[in-house]
């Protein structure tokens, strides 16, 4: 009877130790099991001369709603401000050096760092709404937040610093170099 | 002309300066470089996301949730695809004056450049959905499960990149061709001839 009773308490202790093995193993998050990725494939290498003075990087968080669906999330970017030199042009009329400075390519991409992007919640003001977003909604969201930043990169003069120390730089070191007046457009 | 306003600007540098918001919740940060990019590459990650095949199903828990796949009624399968760029650059503010040395006897200038760098420029902010079908009662694929599928692609992305010397390598050889073709061209235009190097 005693012996009984000892396998039956084993018996229920190994039953609730593969209970709790099972919960934990189960309720793992990482999700990415059922995901295969393909090896990496280069689509095209492009040769360039852009002078780049400015990086900007950004933690930006995200929040959005279309309708009574809202999502937060958290975005890592990273900016740059350069300039094409294949583009400048650098004459000499008469006396005077003139530079033309081309147009500012303002770049901003998501991070690669890990976690650039995370999702924080996602839900339905109604109670049995749907709280999903299609592919192309959260394009569109975070096109919208990255057309925001580079207008604020426009507003607090961050683009006109980076410009400005562009063609100081190019006017001084023309000057210095040259001995005629510069002109900078 | 051209050439000494092309080695000013070598061997003056913009200078470093870091303005950082320290202390706001979020972290933002602007910093002055001073970088030649001479070549990029893009490189495409392709993802899909399907059920568990049970033959292919690792330890218990994949098993369990093949077999739990396999009673779901209807299909779950996307692709989704998205770029992320490589890029090559000198660090002009590397560069010293005894780096420049012009020979006007044999009308040559020597430019003696630091070592190409490379680094991730970045990735597509967007997700390119390549396919998309879910059927029956399965649930729709959401935006933490994309976000996550990404950094599955990224980790592993970088993972290639580190352990083949291939993606490192093409850039390089491109960006040094450029380096080349533009010291060439700014020397060229006032008659000298010009021999470009790279510290290894």
């Amino acid at each position: 009877m005693k012996i009984m009773r000892i396998l039956y308490l084993l018996l229920a202790l190994l039953v609730a130790g593969v209970v709790i093995w099972l919960v934990v193993e189960l309720r793992r998050p990482a999700d990415t099991d059922r995901v295969t990725v393909e090896d990496a494939k280069i689509r095209n290498i492009k040769r360039m001369a852009q002078l780049c003075n400015t990086e900007i990087y950004r933690d930006i968080p995200i929040k959005a709603s279309i309708g009574k669906r809202h999502i937060v999330a958290v975005m890592s970017v990273r900016g740059s401000i350069a300039f094409n030199l294949d583009e400048s042009d650098i004459s000499l009329t008469g006396d005077t050096v003139h530079i033309r400075l081309p147009k500012e390519n303002i770049e901003v991409l998501e991070s690669t760092d890990p976690g650039s992007y995370r999702v924080i919640d996602t839900w339905n003001d109604n109670f049995l709404g749907s709280s999903n977003f299609t592919t192309s909604e959260e394009n569109a969201i975070k096109e919208k937040y990255r057309k925001s930043m580079v207008a604020d990169m426009y507003r607090d003069g961050t683009v006109t610093r980076a410009r400005a120390e562009a063609v100081e730089n190019l006017a001084s070191m023309v000057s210095a170099t040259s001995g005629k007046p510069v002109v900078v457009k | 002309m051209a050439l000494a306003v092309t080695v000013s600007m070598l061997v003056v540098g913009c200078g470093r300066q870091k303005e950082s918001d320290v202390g706001t919740l979020f972290y933002n940060e602007v910093r002055s470089v001073n970088k030649l990019v001479l070549s990029r590459m893009t490189i495409t990650k392709i993802a899909t996301l399907d059920d568990l095949d049970i033959s292919k199903a690792d330890g218990l828990r994949e098993q369990m949730e093949a077999i739990a796949d396999m009673v779901k009624i209807g299909d779950r399968i996307a692709a989704y695809s998205y770029d992320t760029y490589l890029d090559a650059f000198i660090d002009m503010s590397a560069i010293t004056p005894d780096d420049i040395i012009v020979n006007k006897a044999d009308s040559t200038v020597t430019f003696n450049l630091p070592a190409i760098q490379t680094e991730f420029k970045g990735r597509d902010m967007a997700l390119k959905e390549m396919h998309y079908r879910v059927t029956g009662l399965r649930s729709q694929i959401k935006p933490a499960e994309r976000a996550a599928i990404k950094e599955k692609c990224n980790t592993l992305l970088k993972k290639e990149v580190e352990t083949n010397d291939k993606y490192r390598s093409y850039l390089v050889k491109e960006a040094e061709a450029k380096a080349r073709d533009f010291f060439s061209g700014i020397a060229s235009e006032n008659g000298y001839k010009a021999i470009v190097t790279f510290d290894k």
